[in-house]
């Protein structure tokens, strides 16, 4: 079992609780992102862009279990950085023996038919490539043509071959920017990894898990805080039911997106990023109402911190497979195992034989 | 607050070896059989059945050679556990011992003890009901009044206890008794004694449940008499030893598996199916699945490790138990003609059965209710 590194993850807390509350983090910097060099500067410093990058190409040399536990930590925060998609894109090219992007990076996923291309080892693009989170900054674009089920194509495009961005934002306000491309030249990148839904699904399911984490934190406190009726509201048990919901809302997350990514170090992971990103939509959407629950109309204000993350939860839900995306995959898994039993796909899969390497220290924390 | 991180855990090396092993004895013990009877899982008694398991050597699996036991990492006594849940075996005759009647003598009984009765356990022949609920004390435990009062060479105990699980088959109970004086912390003055059920004075008096089944009962004890060998551990120390009972009655692959049965067989019958529906449905109730079994077996691992994680037992507890209640619930729902014409032929009166005993499922081993007050005082600072 692997254990994230413990001065990684100390390292990350405080960067990321620093990085709160700066500029970049209100709704005016929606519109500029000036201050975003300086606290992206920060980042670098401490080395989680390159998270993923191999050692011997002078990164952290992390695991999927490391980049878990990291955006764990960054959707606690529900910071405002790139950090998910350039440690993605940085660690996938390098794995695959192509030179890791220096700056900002980032990766969107998009059907090939929209866009047109002529052939020849070095591909020219034109056509609307959507919903690129933070496309208006960064410096290279990880883009996978899919192909319905088949396995799809990978591009690299250089932010110089950008035509035109439209911005837009999710409605948490993170940048979900339309890239135009007219006859861009790109790279073709062949890289032996996941696909990327699958893989944005897992960082995803991370931060869900941790802005979840924020949002029973701030309830218990709230609900500590807060008199009504004489006592505070952690004494009524309608209460003390809810909060223990979102507390076992909020475990099961956390486990979830943990599991899958330590399924994806062990080397196929589908299966289980699909249930951990299922699970997180599953409990963001009970978590979120419940916290409102607890904290009544203050936690309805723009000036409360609970809409940062509860806003956050709502989009990240819904990005890299909503509920009916990844069930329908996940039942359709369930009818191909019916001869094998559902049960082969449950327990089966996480099984090692005895030929097997020989396991890290198989204990908890 | 607490951490709540549920770090998942690695299967054992061989793990793939084990769970062959088990399976082809279920294949050989077990051949055809009926779904009906493997809804009821661990309710369904089989004295035989549970001797074979202990001949395999998979009862007290993980207790100390010197009193037969198998001194095997819990994580296989785990794959064992959840095979025979997932093939529905009829594993309720020994459960409970093995459970933690075992392990409560292993932690807090006599050398003298463990030696008479933790063999037997392992045997799969010796067979245990814990005696805790009475008429007047359900979720408030304390409130019990069963009195077990100090006479010449042990204890004559008046009361009674109710729905004891398998108490008119058992051979012994585990009985929760008041032994000090009423003070004004009721935790004070419990104790736990060992009560042979063949004693004179003590009355098991079966309840019929309302599929018709009777498996458990109320128990009278009038003057029963126990030697001072059948007290557990100290006097008084009986609410420290239940309240450590029950992270490990709470976590284990039973607290989620109860309906599993019934939905692989589902998943046969709807493998060809083109419904959005019943595929989305599917795929919701694997992705629950599957992330409690990875949070039951991190708390297996703690529990191994010598820790108390009854914060985190009552999460999966709790999440398990709301699973096992909707997917009869569920399946009842997606049923159609062309379905209905797939399925086995006694999948109807298996759903039947299970739609109707699964509210007690968030009922047995601790109410919805008071797990969620727990975890919520877990989750306060103090």
């Amino acid at each position: 079992m692997n254990a994230a590194d413990p001065a990684l993850v100390e390292a990350v807390e405080r960067l990321f609780g620093d990085l709160v509350g700066s500029s970049h983090d209100t709704p005016a910097f929606r519109a500029q992102f000036d201050a975003l060099e300086s606290d992206w500067s920060s980042v670098e410093e401490v080395g989680v862009a390159s998270l993923l990058v191999p050692q011997h190409s002078g990164g952290f040399g992390g695991s999927w279990t490391d980049v878990q536990t990291v955006l764990r930590l960054a959707g606690f925060h529900a910071l405002g950085l790139p950090i998910a998609e350039t440690l993605l894109v940085r660690g996938l090219l390098a794995r695959a023996g192509l030179e890791p992007p220096s700056g900002l990076a980032t990766f969107a996923i998009t059907d090939e038919r929209q866009l047109l291309e002529s052939s020849g080892a070095v591909a020219r693009i034109s056509g609307e490539v959507p919903d690129v989170p933070w496309g208006r900054a960064a410096q290279c674009v990880l883009l996978e043509l899919s192909a319905g089920d088949a396995l799809g194509r990978y591009l690299v495009i250089d932010r110089a071959q950008i035509a035109t961005v439209r911005m837009g934002a999710n409605l948490a306000g993170e940048p979900r920017d339309t890239l135009v491309l007219r006859d861009a030249s790109v790279t073709v990148a062949d890289g032996p990894w996941e696909r990327l839904s699958f893989l944005g699904a897992l960082l995803r399911a991370a931060q869900i898990g941790g802005a979840l984490e924020c949002i029973l934190g701030l309830s218990v406190r709230h609900v500590g805080e807060r008199s009504q009726f004489g006592r505070p509201l952690s004494q009524f048990q309608a209460i003390q039911q809810q909060l223990a919901i979102l507390a076992e809302e909020t475990a099961a997350c956390r486990c979830a997106a943990a599991a899958a990514a330590a399924a994806l170090d062990a080397g196929d992971g589908s299966f289980e990023i699909a249930a951990a990103k299922l699970r997180a939509n599953l409990a963001a959407a009970r978590g979120i109402f419940i916290a409102h629950q607890c904290h009544g109309a203050i936690g309805m204000t723009m000036e409360h911190a609970l809409q940062r993350s509860t806003r956050h939860l709502w989009a990240w839900r819904g990005e890299f497979g909503n509920d009916r995306y990844w069930a329908r995959w996940l039942g359709e898994q369930a009818q191909r195992s019916a001869a094998a039993g559902l049960w082969s796909m449950l327990a089966m899969r996480g099984d090692r034989g005895a030929n097997s390497e020989e396991p890290a220290e198989c204990h908890p924390g | 607050m607490p951490e709540l991180s549920f770090i998942p855990l690695q299967m054992p090396l061989r793990a793939r070896e084990l769970r062959a092993e088990v399976r082809a004895f279920l294949r050989q013990e077990l051949p055809e059989r009926a779904l009906a009877e493997r809804v009821r899982s661990w309710s369904a008694f089989d004295p035989e059945f549970s001797r074979k398991l202990g001949t395999r050597g998979w009862i007290g699996m993980t207790w100390p050679a010197r009193y037969g036991g198998g001194a095997r990492p819990a994580l296989e006594r785990y794959i064992v556990l959840e095979e025979l849940l997932a093939a529905g075996a009829p594993v309720g005759a020994h459960w409970i011992a093995d459970r933690q009647s075992g392990p409560l003598l292993l932690r807090f009984g006599t050398e003298e003890q463990k030696g008479r009765l933790l063999p037997g356990i392992v045997r799969g022949e010796t067979f245990f009901c814990i005696g805790m609920s009475e008429p007047g004390a359900g979720s408030d435990l304390a409130a019990l009044r069963t009195r077990a009062e100090k006479v010449e060479g042990g204890w004559r105990i008046n009361g009674s206890k109710i729905w004891t699980t398998q108490a008119d088959r058992a051979h012994f109970m585990i009985a929760l008794v008041r032994t000090g004086a009423e003070s004004a912390d009721r935790h004070q003055g419990l104790s736990q004694l060992i009560v042979p059920l063949k004693s004179p004075g003590v009355t098991v008096r079966p309840i019929e449940d309302l599929t018709g089944a009777r498996h458990f009962s109320e128990v009278f004890f009038e003057d029963a008499f126990v030697p001072d060998s059948m007290l557990v551990g100290g006097i008084g120390e009986g609410w420290k030893q239940v309240t450590s009972e029950l992270a490990f009655e709470r976590s284990g692959p039973e607290r989620y598996l109860s309906s599993f049965c019934l939905l692989e067989a589902f998943v046969r019958a709807a493998a060809e199916s083109d419904n959005d529906q019943i595929k989305c449905t599917l795929g919701t109730l694997t992705a629950r699945l599957w992330t409690l079994r990875q949070m039951s077996m991190s708390v297996t691992g703690e529990l191994a490790a010598g820790r108390e994680p009854a914060l985190e037992a009552a999460i999966v507890k709790d999440l398990g138990t709301e699973l096992e209640q909707e997917i009869p619930t569920l399946l009842q729902g997606l049923l159609d003609p062309e379905l209905l014409r797939r399925v086995d032929v006694d999948f109807v009166p298996a759903l039947e059965y299970l739609l109707q005993v699964s509210p007690s499922f968030s009922l047995r081993g601790g109410t919805r209710e008071i797990l969620r007050t727990i975890i919520a005082r877990g989750l306060a600072p103090r």
